[in-house]
C-alpha cells in the first residue's frame, strides 16, 4: 500500500506539486484504485497473452497489423522547417531570440543531470 | 421568411436538399447558431462557438452557386472536441494548462473533412485531457444531459454527444481513448463509433494513452455516422500507427456477399461478463434488444470471454502509464500555461500542479507507480498481458460470431456530483466499452430503448477489426426494427 513517504516521491518524479490536504484525498483515492487494478493478480491470461509485440500485432488468425513503422526523417527543403518552428516557437511561455527560456539549470539543488 | 426547423435533418437529406437548391449552407449554420445560443448557455455543450462559421458557409453557397460540384459533407456543421486541433483556434483538452493554447495546424480529421465541405461550428466539452466519464472534470464547468439537466452528459466527449442530442450540430467529433465517444453517446441518446485502432488518424489529436486514442464520429442516425467515418478514415504519414484499407484485416469466415444479409449474423452476447456488471433495468432493456435482434432473424449465442472481467484492471494500469509519460510535455516550457516556481525544477512542479486538475494528477502519479521500478512486473507487464489474452479471445470469438453486443453502459446517465468523491465507481462507467479498445476492436454505441424515467440506454455493438461497415449495416437494421 501507498505511504506519504512513497506519494511525496512519485509527485516528484511526476513534477507536480501537492498540498498536504491534496496528498491525503489522493493517498485514499490511489489506494482505492490499487485495491480494484489488484485484482489482475487473479487473471491468468492464457494463450500467446504473456510476451511483447511492439513490431506487429499478431492475433491468431489475424493477419500481422504492422505498428509502430517510422516515417523517414527527411530535413525539409528552404525554410519550411524554420518557418515551422518559429510558429511552434511563438507558442512557448517565455522566448529569448531563437531559444525558449529557462532558470538556470546549473546550480539547482533539486534538477540537473 | 419563417424560419425552418432543421432538427429533423441527415446528412442525406441535407445533401439532397443541397443539390436541387431547397436550401443554402448559410441558413443551416444560421439555424444552429441561434440554437446554440438559446440552449447552450444551459447545458455548457460548447466552450467555444467559432466566429467565422457562417463566412465558411456562405463561401460554400458562392462555390455551389458557380456551379462546382457538391462534396461528401458539403456544408455540413460539425461540432469538435476541444482536443483535436484546428489551425488558429484555441484546442484546450478541457484544461487550464491548456487553456490559451492556439494550434499551429489542423489535425489531419479536420483537413480532411474541412476538403469534404464540412463546416466548424465550434470546440465541445470534454473531461479535462479526455479523463472522466462525465465531463464533470472539466476546467470549464460540467456538460449536462439534455435529457436530463441534473444528469451527466457523459465523458470524456460529453460536449459533443450533449450539442447532438440537443440539436445544436448535425454531427460530431469525439475521441473514444476506454470509452469516451460510445458512453456519453449512449447517456445522450445519440450514435457513436470508436474506429479499429489505426483505421483513423490520430495526427493533431491530443494524446492520452497513444496505444488507445482513437477519434471517432457522433451523429444521430448510423448512416450520417458512416459518412463522416469514410471521410475521415484511412493511412496517414503523420501518423505511424494508421492503417492502410490493405494492410486492416477483415477477418472472419462472412464473406462480403452474404454480409448484406443481416439475417445469417451471428451475434454473440459475452452472458458471464455482463452479469458482472449490469444493474436490474440494464439488463432488462439489453434482452428487449437482443429478443428484438432475434425476432428479426438474428442468430443470438453466449459467448466466453474469460479475461474480460479484468479488461478494465488492466486498462487502469496500461493508460495512467502512458499518460504518465506522454503529459510530461506539459512543463511549462514550450507552450500552455506556466505558473512561475523558485527554480527550474520547481517551475516544472508549480506549472503541473496548477496547471492540471485532481483527477490528472491522479493519474500522472498513478502511471509513475505503476512504471516505477519493483512494481512494472506487478502491474504493467500483467496487465499488457491481460490485454493480450483478451485481443486472443476476441479473435476466438469471432470465429464463432460476426459481431458481440453489450449495453453500452451499466446503466444510464448519473446524476451530477454523484460519483466524483469515488474514482472507481466513476471508472467502473467503461466496464463494457473498455475491452474493445485493449484489442483495437471497432465498436458502436446506439441508442436502445429508454429507462422508466426517460433516460436513454445505448447497445454496443464489436465487430472484428475492419468491421465497421457490419456495424453499420446492424445499426441501420437495428433502427428499423
Amino acid at each position: 500500500m501507498m505511504g506519504e513517504k512513497e506519494l511525496t516521491q512519485l509527485a516528484s518524479l511526476a513534477r507536480i506539486n501537492l498540498t498536504t490536504a491534496e496528498q491525503a484525498g489522493l493517498l485514499n483515492d490511489l489506494g482505492a484504485i490499487l485495491d480494484y487494478v489488484d485484482q489482475l493478480k487473479q487473471a491468468a491470461p492464457t494463450g500467446k497473452g504473456s510476451t511483447f509485440k511492439t513490431q506487429s500485432l499478431k492475433v491468431e488468425s489475424w493477419k500481422t497489423v504492422p505498428v509502430n513503422v517510422l516515417r523517414e526523417d527527411n530535413p525539409s527543403a528552404g525554410g519550411a522547417a524554420a518557418a515551422e518552428a518559429e510558429k511552434l516557437r511563438a507558442a512557448a511561455p517565455t522566448t529569448e531570440g531563437p531559444y525558449f527560456k529557462v532558470k538556470a539549470i546549473f546550480g539547482d539543488k533539486n534538477g540537473g543531470s | 421568411m419563417a424560419v425552418r426547423d432543421f432538427s429533423q435533418l441527415t446528412i442525406a437529406r441535407w445533401l439532397e436538399g443541397l443539390a436541387r437548391g431547397a436550401w443554402r449552407a448559410s441558413e443551416l449554420v444560421e439555424y444552429y447558431l441561434k440554437q446554440i445560443e438559446k440552449i447552450n448557455p444551459g447545458l455548457n455543450a460548447y466552450l467555444e462557438v467559432f466566429d467565422d462559421a457562417l463566412t465558411a458557409a456562405e463561401a460554400i453557397d458562392r462555390r455551389l452557386a458557380s456551379g462546382e460540384p457538391l462534396r461528401a459533407l458539403e456544408g455540413v456543421p460539425i461540432a469538435v472536441k476541444d482536443n483535436i486541433l484546428i489551425k488558429g483556434r484555441r484546442a484546450s483538452a478541457g484544461s487550464k494548462m491548456l487553456e490559451n493554447y492556439t494550434a499551429a495546424y489542423d489535425a489531419t480529421v479536420i483537413a480532411k473533412l474541412r476538403a469534404a465541405g464540412a463546416v466548424f461550428l465550434g470546440r465541445t466539452n470534454m473531461d479535462e485531457f479526455a479523463m472522466g466519464a462525465s465531463t464533470e472534470n472539466s476546467a470549464f464547468g460540467p456538460t449536462k444531459n439534455p435529457h436530463d439537466p441534473e444528469r451527466v452528459a457523459g465523458g470524456s466527449s460529453g460536449g459533443s454527444a450533449a450539442a447532438l442530442a440537443a440539436g445544436l450540430a448535425l454531427a460530431a467529433l469525439g475521441s473514444d481513448t476506454g470509452g469516451s465517444v460510445r458512453q456519453p453517446a449512449a447517456f445522450c441518446g445519440v450514435l457513436g463509433l470508436k474506429p479499429t485502432y489505426g483505421a483513423v488518424s490520430r495526427f493533431g489529436l491530443i494524446a492520452l494513452a497513444p496505444s488507445f486514442d482513437q477519434i471517432g464520429p457522433l451523429a444521430r442516425t448510423a448512416d450520417d455516422v458512416e459518412r463522416i467515418f469514410e471521410v475521415i478514415k484511412g493511412r496517414d504519414e503523420n501518423d505511424s500507427t494508421s492503417l492502410s484499407e490493405k494492410v486492416r484485416p477483415l477477418i472472419s469466415k462472412v464473406s462480403r456477399s452474404n454480409l448484406e444479409k443481416f439475417k445469417k449474423f451471428k451475434l454473440g452476447v459475452p452472458r458471464r461478463f455482463l452479469d458482472q456488471g449490469l444493474n436490474r433495468a440494464g439488463a432488462e432493456n439489453f434482452s428487449v434488444a437482443t429478443a428484438s435482434l432475434a425476432a428479426a432473424g438474428y442468430e443470438i449465442m453466449d459467448i466466453d470471454l474469460p479475461t474480460a472481467p479484468y479488461a478494465l484492471a488492466a486498462y487502469y494500469v496500461i493508460m495512467p502509464a502512458e499518460a504518465s509519460s506522454n503529459l510530461a510535455r506539459y512543463d511549462g516550457i514550450r507552450y500552455g500555461s506556466y505558473f512561475p516556481g523558485q527554480d527550474l525544477f520547481d517551475d516544472y512542479r508549480t506549472t503541473r500542479g496548477n496547471g492540471f486538475g485532481l483527477e490528472v494528477r491522479r493519474r500522472v502519479i498513478l502511471g509513475t507507480y505503476a512504471l516505477s521500478a519493483g512494481y512494472y512486473d506487478a502491474y504493467y507487464a500483467k496487465a499488457f498481458a491481460v490485454k493480450q489474452a483478451i485481443a486472443s479471445e476476441f479473435a476466438a470469438a469471432f470465429n464463432q460470431v460476426d459481431a458481440i453486443l453489450t449495453p453500452t453502459t451499466p446503466a444510464p446517465a448519473f446524476k451530477l456530483g454523484e460519483r466524483l468523491a469515488d474514482p472507481v465507481q466513476m471508472y467502473l462507467e467503461d466496464l463494457f466499452t473498455v475491452p474493445a479498445n485493449l484489442a483495437g476492436l471497432p465498436a458502436i454505441s446506439i441508442p436502445s430503448g429508454r429507462a422508466a424515467s426517460g433516460l436513454p440506454f445505448g447497445l454496443q455493438i464489436m465487430a472484428p477489426p475492419g468491421g465497421e461497415g457490419r456495424l453499420f449495416q446492424i445499426a441501420k437494421h437495428y433502427a428499423n426494427l
